[in-house]
């Protein structure tokens, strides 16, 4: 598994034994972390977190990832047990903050458009519409901040392949995630009995949220991004859907049962 | 349109011009100000305007009755589209203004997913740093 992608990021979570007391997470073949992975290994390990799990290592040969997980406080922020916490500080380097930076977000106010500002600032020197990101940004941190039901924060990261001309933003969370929230809003209680991808797309339809009269946030970051040339990935429980910069939809059973929302956006440069 | 009777820059209302609960700032602030006149707001000097924003600032001048005799100015298309997504949504009429006439902005329909078919392929992550 040189690469943890959307393609394999929940069957990777899937592995991991939480039957042990200290699950090991494996990062021994990893080479490359994508933004979407990880905030998804992050919430999984959040998630059991907040269940009292901590988790032990299987450190990373590539230097890079073992870095830039070190130069992120990945084993504290994530709740590792603290004999990898300590190593990982060793492996750590004073760095400037940087497009990649892990951010947490907890549900505060006005915190949508605060992170929206903060990415605009550092995305200033990519090729990139910043009004757009700002919008999209905005738009998912303040769906979190509204409909994640969650004390837990929520993670986002960013990176720019500049050789790839594609930049990648994602947020992820671990709260009621998407069929959940839709079953507060009594038009929707139906999705109860639907998979989680039916209603991940059934949010994507404008005038739909579990609060009536409201639902264009989603709507809107798809269709900019769409119209932008981008795409997205979007998880939620065990569902997934990816819209392509055609508007085609791709319904996908993720294979790991993970609370809140999860997705990526993802624009050329 | 007659005269314009009241000139407002959008950024005079709240600033950044994101978010749903913005849009109820800036539409409360108009409110407050507003003396029954006819209002031309003026969008260009914001960075950011997102949908939510213009749809929830609609919504409630719309409720206010406010909306129709208000007109939104840009030279921006970006924002002349989102005004077009809010009233095809809305099922109001939204004015803007074009060569000193007051006219409605046009309707955006939303995009139309489909599903991919068995034989697509989604698109692939980038899997390396560069």
């Amino acid at each position: 598994m040189p690469a943890l992608d959307a393609t394999n990021v929940s069957a990777f979570c899937s592995g991991i034994d939480l039957e042990q007391e200290r699950p090991v997470v494996d990062l021994s073949n990893v080479t490359f972390v994508t933004p979407f992975a990880l905030v998804y290994v992050g919430m999984f390990l959040r998630h059991f977190n907040s269940q009292g799990k901590w988790f032990d290592w299987a450190r990373p040969v590539s230097e890079s990832v073992e870095d830039y997980l070190a130069g992120m406080r990945f084993y504290e922020r994530f709740q590792f047990n603290p004999e990898v916490v300590e190593a990982a500080k060793q492996l750590r380097h004073d760095r400037d903050p940087s497009l990649n930076d892990i951010i947490d977000i907890r549900r505060e106010e006005d915190v949508g458009e605060r992170i929206a500002s903060r990415s605009a600032d550092l995305l200033r020197a990519v090729p990139i519409p910043l009004g757009l990101v700002a919008d999209a940004v905005s738009e998912l941190v303040d769906n979190f901040a509204q409909h994640s039901g969650t004390d837990l924060p929520a993670t986002f990261t960013m990176q720019w392949f500049p050789r790839r001309r594609h930049l990648s933003l994602a947020l992820g969370d671990c709260g009621l995630g998407i069929r959940r929230t839709l079953q507060r809003n009594p038009e929707y209680e139906y999705v109860a009995q639907q998979p989680d991808e039916d209603a991940i797309v059934l949010a994507l339809r404008q005038r739909v949220s579990c609060q009536p009269g409201h639902g264009m946030g989603l709507t809107e970051v798809v269709e900019n991004v769409i119209a932008a040339g981008g795409w997205l990935t979007i998880a939620s429980g065990g569902g997934r859907v990816i819209i392509d910069k055609a508007g085609k939809l791709y319904r996908q059973h993720a294979g790991c049962e993970l609370p809140g929302v999860q997705l990526a956006v993802h624009f050329p440069t | 349109m007659g005269r314009v009777h009241m000139r407002l820059a959008i950024t005079e209302l709240t600033e950044p011009c994101l978010t749903r609960k913005r849009g109820g700032l800036a539409a409360q602030e108009l409110l407050s100000r507003d003396e029954g006149r006819e209002v031309r707001l003026v969008l260009n000097g914001t960075e950011f305007l997102s949908l939510s924003f213009l749809d929830e600032l609609v919504r409630r001048l719309h409720d206010a009755g406010v909306l129709g005799r208000l007109t939104f100015e840009t030279n921006r298309g970006e924002h002349l589209e989102k005004l077009g997504r809010v009233r095809d949504v809305r099922g109001v009429d939204i004015y803007t203004v074009v060569d000193d006439e007051r006219v409605l902005v046009d309707l955006k329909p939303g995009l139309n997913l489909t599903e991919a078919a068995a034989t697509d392929q989604p698109p692939q992550e980038p899997k390396d740093p560069h």
